[in-house]
């Protein structure tokens, strides 16, 4: 966990989608389909995040009929208050706005 | 993992696939990431959605092979990324693949900077003793096609003079002749004997009224006139009262001779072949020195004993005249003999033809110096002893000073050329070495991993520091040959004072000379070779196998 991550916008972007249900598991597609991330730029900054440890993932233990299991994310408790910190600093620091401050 | 459902639209079924082929040759280590792209594929109802989706897949795909990529080349080399890296069972570091790689292209590098192109061909050359390549005979056949085209008649001469083929070398000399008529010459410089050269009436002729005053095209007709006899004569054991007998009674090459011993001039054209073999070679730097070093080393000299035996002829003429009461005939003739020995002594030519023409014309004084003192004329025989003492003083130093000065010229570049035979060999053996190392630690990478014996330490220390060695010895190796790219760059520049073709030539035969390997041509040093090595691996295995009972037992 001693990683520094680059924090760029498309992580905060994708930080906040999952702090909106911080205890639920979440796939790549809804995940895209909330950040508006092409699969291309989330997974990059899934596997950054996973690697520094602030993300949980697992595959689906009970596959829905006619549909293979997929990967789940979620962020780790610690992953949690660092996505909290980031979220708020870039906040502060005008790098950074909600989804809603941008609607 | 189960694969998911594949899309039902086209566009999304090329878009699956082509991902679900890219899963197959994804790294291990971020498989799954791939793995999880195309598990959400089945969600996506529009295919341009698919498209994208995929797209970007095989975009993580392209970055995971890349990524992969930088972490194998951070490992030494026979390391793998599962596996990891074992120590090289010594203190040293081992240097990562990305070291390994650079010292290895700049070694290679080196060697091909136009500096390095030319010092690996010189030294090849030299390693052929100088002679012809595969390789050079196709460069000189492209020379001559390209130098035709563009019209440049010296490039094309020069091609016929490097060109050993004889018969297409004359036909190529036609065609620069017939660019330049002024290149008439060449055909002189190179088809000296007819059994190499079929040099018909035609050419000598058009030779002949190119430079009329010229005694070497006389001597050279002669040459090729009396040739198929001579060559017959040498077959049965050559007599030189044969000889004479046999060119005297030709009249053809007595007429030839003549003009050539009266003609106002002497020049062999050794010095334009010089000239046109620096202009073309300065602009086609590709050709390297084999073809330029054939081309200059077949230049045609005149025959010495055709020259001596018309002299002795003559003067044996001169001596019939002299008999006859004829001494003012005698005369002229052996004042014909000493004024075309001094010709031929003269100017820029060659040492050998300068040595002939002096030997001419003291034949000549010492048969004047004796008609004179035999007819009373003591002041003209005191004047010939004179001429004499000149003669043979000149013939002296000539022969002097030249060995200082070839001593200081030449004995150098021996020394020099130890160096860059022993830097070339040092890089040859460190390189094929280095190569042979890596190949077995990255082709056999898992079992040079676990091996931990001295010859797996042995080896993955070369591959760690044979790359090192190989650039130090590459630098080295072009260090050395300085000297001789220098002499190189000399004589190939245009306004640089005339090289004697003997310091030329000794010079690249002390770079011959000195390659350690040629011994390795005679037999006898072969068979010791293979005896002493087999005789090595016979006592190393029997060693191995008392060891192995001893440890045993």
């Amino acid at each position: 966990m001693g990683i520094r991550l680059r924090v760029s916008r498309q992580t905060l972007d994708l930080l906040e989608a999952l702090l909106l249900h911080p205890s639920q598991w979440q796939h790549g597609y809804a995940l895209s389909q909330q950040t508006g991330l092409a699969s291309g730029t989330l997974y990059p900054i899934l596997m950054r995040l996973e690697k520094s440890g602030w993300l949980e993932t697992h595959w689906e233990d009970l596959p829905v009929s006619g549909r293979p299991p997929r990967h789940l994310y979620r962020l780790s408790s610690s992953g949690r208050e660092w996505a909290r910190e980031e979220l708020r600093a870039a906040q502060q620091s005008k790098f950074w706005k909600p989804a809603e401050g941008r609607a | 993992m189960t694969m998911p459902a594949t899309p039902s639209s086209f566009a999304g079924r090329i878009a699956y696939r082509s991902l679900a082929l890219a899963l197959r040759l994804w790294p291990e280590e971020t498989r799954e990431w791939g793995a999880a792209v195309l598990a959400e594929m089945g969600e996506m109802a529009e295919p341009a959605e698919s498209f994208n989706w995929a797209a970007g897949g095989i975009m993580l795909f392209f970055r995971a092979i890349f990524s992969r990529a930088l972490d194998w080349l951070r490992l030494p080399s026979g390391g793998t990324i599962t596996e990891g890296v074992s120590s090289s069972g010594s203190k040293l570091p081992r240097p990562p693949r990305w070291t390994t790689a650079l010292l290895l292209l700049g070694a290679v590098g080196l060697l091909l900077l136009p500096q390095g192109q030319e010092a690996v061909s010189s030294l090849e050359a030299s390693w052929r003793h100088f002679e012809l390549s595969a390789s050079d005979h196709r460069k000189i056949g492209e020379l001559a096609v390209r130098a035709e085209n563009a019209k440049d008649a010296k490039g094309v001469a020069f091609a016929a003079l490097s060109d050993p083929r004889t018969e297409q070398a004359v036909q190529i000399a036609d065609r620069a002749v017939a660019l330049d008529q002024k290149l008439v010459w060449i055909y002189a410089s190179r088809f000296q004997r007819p059994a190499q050269t079929p040099l018909n009436k035609e050419r000598i002729e058009q030779l002949q009224s190119a430079d009329p005053e010229n005694a070497f095209v006389y001597l050279y007709a002669a040459c090729v006139e009396v040739e198929p006899q001579l060559q017959t004569l040498h077959e049965r054991g050559l007599k030189s009262d044969v000889l004479e007998a046999t060119l005297a009674d030709d009249d053809k090459w007595m007429e030839l001779m003549g003009r050539a011993f009266r003609a106002p001039r002497y020049d062999s054209y050794y010095d334009k072949h010089q000239e046109l073999s620096r202009e073309v070679w300065s602009r086609e730097r590709d050709l390297g020195l084999a073809p330029v070093v054939y081309s200059l080393w077949s230049h045609s000299m005149p025959s010495v004993t055709e020259i001596v035996t018309f002299a002795k002829l003559r003067i044996r003429e001169a001596g019939e005249k002299r008999a006859a009461n004829h001494p003012e005939q005698a005369e002229q003739i052996l004042g014909e003999i000493q004024s075309f020995g001094e010709r031929m002594s003269a100017g820029t030519a060659p040492g050998i033809e300068k040595m002939t023409g002096l030997d001419v014309a003291r034949r000549g004084v010492e048969e004047l110096q004796k008609l004179y003192a035999s007819t009373g004329r003591e002041a003209e025989a005191r004047d010939a002893a004179a001429e004499l003492a000149r003669i043979e003083a000149r013939k002296t130093q000539m022969a002097n000073s030249f060995v200082p000065v070839y001593a200081a010229a030449v004995e150098p570049y021996g020394r020099r050329a130890v160096f860059v035979q022993c830097a070339a060999l040092f890089g040859i053996f460190s390189g094929l070495a280095t190569l042979f190392c890596l190949l077995s630690l990255e082709l056999g990478a898992g079992l040079s991993q676990q091996g931990t014996g001295i010859g797996r330490r042995v080896l993955r220390l070369a591959a760690d520091y044979g790359p090192l060695l190989f650039l130090v010895s590459s630098a080295g190796f072009l260090l050395s040959f300085r000297p001789f790219a220098g002499f190189l760059t000399e004589y190939r520049a245009a306004n640089s004072p005339s090289i004697d073709p003997r310091v030329f030539a000794g010079r690249l035969f002390a770079l011959e000379a000195a390659n350690p390997l040629a011994v390795l041509g005679d037999a006898y040093v072969r068979w010791l070779v293979l005896t002493v090595t087999l005789a090595a691996i016979a006592t190393g295995v029997l060693l191995r196998g008392i060891l192995r009972g001893k440890q045993a037992g």
